[in-house]
């Protein structure tokens, strides 16, 4: 299957959105766990704030892409986790072809290569 | 009481997002900020410095809150938001103006046509006039909270207290109608005792309609205070339930 084109005009967005889809991937997550985890594996390349993260998860879970569940069993506070949903995992698939498309052109491009 | 209750009311009056969506995501960032502070500890960090860093990263800049407000928005408020500050105030103004107006137009006209309120005591067009106020207010009320989605709490309850005042105001003045052309009536029959079944009938003519509206407008106002009541209770109890939500103080 051909890989759809990124939307260049919105990148870094993009960018964000695969990146904690990925991170969703491995296993069901809370807000602040997708933050430190995003840092700690990107080795403090990727540093996302909350307040841009909570935009993303919440446009996301809008869009079906992911599910938020409340956690209602714990004794000290509701809090909230997040999930891959089939959906999701198929535009993560879809995402993860179309940037390493993008890079693959872009590093042609900047080598001096042909397409 | 979560011990980050201060900035999470500071970040409430900040995030212009209707109830209970609202709710919902200060719920979410409190937990999110007590399993931070928790995890800042678990690194060995001292409690006053681990607070000072979770309050740091969730002190949300104006763009972040605006952008989270942009995904929650309904179509409406989208187009409302793709539009200026000025355009926006023009617009509902506008609206304002042409509710009111529609509404004394259609006071008026019914006032003045049907039977039973050509024949009335003057009195009925004070009641007309309460009414017609209170739709316009009921009406705004409502554009604001469940259209706009204003759900901000200073400005939940203005103009709620007017629809009660409302109510009361067009029975007094119903029951005072009532009351000043019976007197009148009376005066006019002991004057003229053989025009007392006359009299009787002119008085039933012009009170009847004053107090039927009084009471439509009365019991009308009343029910529409009572739900919009109801729905600002809802939504004020939404704000105070995240403020007053546990948290796992350790």
């Amino acid at each position: 299957m051909k890989p759809q084109p990124l939307e260049t005009q919105n990148l870094s967005r993009s960018c964000h959105e695969v990146l904690i889809l990925a991170l969703l991937a491995t296993g069901p997550k809370h807000g602040y766990q997708l933050a430190l985890e995003l840092e700690e594996r990107s080795g403090g390349e990727f540093r996302l704030t909350y307040g841009t993260l909570y935009p993303i998860l919440h446009k996301l879970e809008k869009g079906g892409l992911i599910e938020g569940v409340w956690d209602e069993g714990s004794p000290r506070r509701k809090r909230k986790t997040y999930k891959l949903t089939r959906k999701g995992r198929r535009h993560l698939k879809a995402q993860t072809e179309a940037w390493r498309s993008f890079f693959s052109r872009f590093f042609t491009v900047v080598e001096g290569g042909e397409a | 009481m979560t011990r980050f209750a201060p900035l999470i009311r500071v970040t409430s009056d900040r995030l212009d997002l209707p109830q209970p969506i609202k709710s919902r995501v200060l719920l979410e960032m409190a937990a999110d900020m007590e399993d931070l502070y928790e995890h800042y500890r678990g690194q060995g960090t001292a409690a006053e410095r681990a607070e000072e860093q979770v309050t740091e990263q969730f002190t949300f800049s104006e763009q972040a809150l605006r952008r989270l407000t942009q995904v929650h928005a309904s179509p409406y408020r989208r187009l409302m938001d793709s539009l200026s500050e000025r355009t926006r105030a023009l617009w509902e103004r506008a609206m304002f103006i042409i509710l009111t107006a529609f509404v004394a137009v259609l006071t008026m006209e019914v006032m003045m046509t049907a039977q039973p309120f050509s024949d009335a005591s003057p009195f009925i067009w004070v009641v007309a006039a309460l009414g017609a106020a209170g739709l316009v207010i009921a009406s705004l009320r409502i554009y604001a909270l469940y259209v706009k989605m204003d759900h901000d709490v200073r400005r939940l309850r203005r103009g709620l207290d007017a629809l009660i005042g409302i109510s009361v105001f067009s029975v007094v003045i119903g029951h005072y109608a009532v009351l000043v052309e019976m007197f009148r009536i009376a005066r006019a029959v002991i004057d003229e005792p053989e025009r007392a079944f006359v009299g009787a009938s002119i008085c039933v003519l012009r009170t009847a309609p004053v107090m039927n509206l009084a009471l439509l407008v009365a019991i009308g106002a009343a029910v529409l205070w009572f739900v919009l009541s109801r729905t600002v209770t809802r939504i004020e109890a939404a704000e105070a339930s995240v403020l007053l939500a546990k948290g796992g103080a350790s």
